[in-house]
């Protein structure tokens, strides 16, 4: 099991109170897996990504990853988690638009150690992969929102992570650059790359293996009313 | 590292307007030492080639008894002491270092010269004639000793300007009869230290170069001393050395050479008496760290500019912080660990306030320039100071940079990336 997920809750203060969005989530995701993972605005969707992405802490229940649990690492150990078993998609791309995306690429592999040389042949790499092998020096501001996405993309997946985790990776997208995406994240699942995407759109949670809703801070295979997303 | 450096300027280039005003409080610190400390090396300078240099870079030896110079007005010279002759004189002036170098007898105070009914309070020396060259004396009325002079013994005597107001009070002294020792001298000439030999700072004038001779200093023939002085003493020596810097070599060596030479072995160890140079060197020293003291203080004025400068730099990386934090959330979840987040932004203050500080340094210098054309004080760049004021600079940055890096180095990665 790549990912197992037992009980794991999350609270958030509120005023003098605190809140409960994961109230009691179970998962499960062998590696191979495709998973969709929908729900409503304001379920915890992010907050669940953010946990499985190390990028926040449980309140309470147990996460492993690839059969280890990092609860209570350090800082350092943490990053080389998410620099080495982990690859990011966010809505927003999150770029840094100063740098070509050759450069922007390559920043995990600096955080990494690797030489910038091997650095920049694996990043054109990557990104000849998502198609974009004719812009590697071109800046974000300069490119459309496909293209900046599938850049992220390059970015998440050239460390040749386990697990992918997209958070609405075609939220900012129309339908025919989502499709686009989705074709990738096809075929990085043919060869072998774990995927957990959240969307809101049905037709884009279709292109995964499995979908679960998240609801009342509960994570459910089975598929309630309709009409509560999008 | 160089990813580091370069992203840096990167940031202080693209708000070029806000970096410089965050630079300025460093820049006016630095400068601001940098001007100081140009002005005491100016003067302390000054301070050396005024006290040392003065006389043509003038090493004077006599015969020390411990570490006072014997005076022969009041006291006979000690017996064992043979005198210098001019073979000695030829030694001394051609050794390395040396320029020249002059025989004298001298009394700082006498009490034998008359004009008319008037004393003479001032000093005396019995010359050669290399002794004015040494010194930088050139004759300003009449003329000076000539050979015959010397070869005959005249008794000729030359005042100098000081020596001429206090004796003859504006009249023209030359032809006029001076009385030394109840013997008539005839007053041949006036002569002047020339202006480039005359220190210029008046206390050190005041203190040093007149303090001797209260009233002026007349010179008269060596050959004319031993007639009048009937029990020989022994000669001090005067010797020119080629640079500043030759000094205290110089002065050590001739002092060695002499006693070695001239003073017996009995004289050396049960009275102490040895021929030595006067530190002029110590002399300056102290001088030197009364004008530095001073200045100093003006030092901690111009570090408490710094440390506002550097508050200011943490304030603008402060901001910055804020600023980028999605950016440094990015970073940590692509996997940047702590330490290199800590970098960049202690690198860049760094850069920020180096940047100021080679900015401080240069207009420290050309503020320097500036007093010294204008305001005439003298001013010396220190390259220690401008290469540990830049250094200093860099510390400010790591300083001031720290807490607003510890800062971005513990965001957490989340709440850096919620931030839109
Ligand atoms: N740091 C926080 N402090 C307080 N409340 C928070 C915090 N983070 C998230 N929340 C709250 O938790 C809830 C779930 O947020 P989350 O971002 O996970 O929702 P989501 O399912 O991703 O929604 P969306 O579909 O709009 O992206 C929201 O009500 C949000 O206000
Ligand atoms: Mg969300």
């Amino acid at each position: 099991m790549l990912v197992e997920m037992k009980q794991i809750c999350k609270d958030f203060p509120v005023g003098k109170g605190v809140s409960h969005i994961l109230k009691s989530v179970d998962l499960s995701v062998e590696e191979g897996d495709y998973l969709a993972i929908m729900g409503p605005s304001g379920s915890g969707k992010t907050t669940l990504m953010n946990i499985l992405g190390y990028l926040d802490n449980q309140t309470s229940g147990e996460y492993l990853l690839d059969g280890v649990s990092y609860e209570a690492s350090s800082d350092g150990r943490l990053a080389k988690v998410r620099n080495e078993q982990i690859g990011f998609v966010f809505q927003s791309f999150y770029l840094m638009p100063k740098l070509t995306a050759r450069e922007n690429v390559a920043l995990p592999l600096l955080y990494a150690g690797v030489p910038k040389k091997e650095r920049l042949a694996r990043a054109d790499e990557a990104l000849t992969y998502v198609g974009l092998g004719d812009k590697l020096l071109s800046k974000p501001t300069t490119l459309s929102g496909g293209q900046c996405q599938r850049i992220a993309i390059a970015r998440a997946v050239v460390t040749k992570p386990k697990l992918l985790l997209a958070d609405e990776p075609t939220g900012a997208l129309d339908t025919a650059t989502g499709a686009q995406i989705m074709r990738i994240f096809q075929d990085l699942n043919e060869q072998g790359t774990t995927i957990i995407m959240i969307t809101h759109e049905l037709a884009i949670a279709k292109c995964a293996k499995r979908i679960m809703y998240i609801r009342d801070g509960v994570l459910t295979s089975e598929r309630r009313e309709e009409g509560a997303d999008a | 590292m160089k990813e580091n450096l370069v992203l840096s300027f990167q940031s202080v280039w693209a708000h070029k307007l806000r970096s410089f005003l965050t630079m300025l409080g460093i820049i006016i610190g630095i400068a601001a030492i940098i001007t100081i400390v140009s002005t005491i090396k100016g003067t302390n300078e000054q301070i050396k080639q005024n006290l040392i240099g003065a006389g043509n870079n003038a090493v004077v030896l006599q015969v020390y008894q411990n570490d006072y110079p014997l005076e022969f007005s009041y006291q006979q010279a000690p017996d064992g002491i043979r005198p210098v002759d001019e073979r000695m004189r030829n030694h001394l002036a051609n050794m390395n270092g040396a320029a020249d170098a002059s025989l004298f007898y001298s009394r700082q105070y006498v009490d034998n010269v008359f004009y008319q009914n008037t004393r003479f309070g001032g000093g005396m020396a019995g010359i050669d004639s290399h002794y004015f060259d040494i010194y930088g004396y050139r004759t300003l009325y009449g003329r000076d000793f000539t050979q015959d002079d010397y070869d005959s013994a005249r008794k000729h005597v030359i005042l100098d300007r000081r020596a001429a107001n206090t004796l003859f009070n504006g009249e023209n002294p030359l032809g006029r009869t001076l009385e030394i020792n109840r013997e008539p001298f005839a007053v041949i000439g006036v002569v002047e230290m020339s202006a480039q030999f005359q220190p210029t700072i008046n206390s050190l004038n005041d203190y040093y170069m007149y303090a001797d001779a209260g009233e002026g200093q007349i010179f008269i023939p060596d050959a004319v001393w031993e007639i009048l002085y009937k029990y020989g003493e022994p000669k001090s020596v005067v010797i020119a050395a080629q640079t500043t810097d030759d000094m205290a070599t110089v002065s050590q060596k001739a002092g060695d050479i002499l006693t070695a030479n001239l003073v017996s072995e009995q004289l050396r160890q049960e009275q102490q008496i040895s021929y030595r140079g006067r530190n002029l060197m110590e002399d300056a020293q102290q001088l030197q760290q009364i004008a530095t003291a001073t200045s100093r203080q003006l030092v901690w004025i111009a570090a408490i500019s710094l440390l506002v400068g550097g508050i200011g730099v943490m304030n603008i990386m402060m901001v910055s912080v804020t600023e980028r934090t999605r950016e440094i959330g990015l970073k940590k979840a692509l996997g940047a660990k702590r330490k290199r987040i800590l970098g960049q932004f202690l690198t860049e203050a760094a850069v920020l306030t180096t940047i100021g500080g080679i900015l401080g340094v240069a207009s420290g210098i050309v503020m320097a320039k500036l007093i010294s054309r204008f305001m005439g004080m003298p001013t010396a760049v220190s390259i220690p100071a401008a290469v540990a004021a830049t250094v200093f600079s860099v510390v400010i940055g790591l300083i001031f940079g720290l807490l607003p890096a510890v800062k971005a180095s513990k965001l957490n990665p989340i709440d850096a990336l919620r931030r839109e």
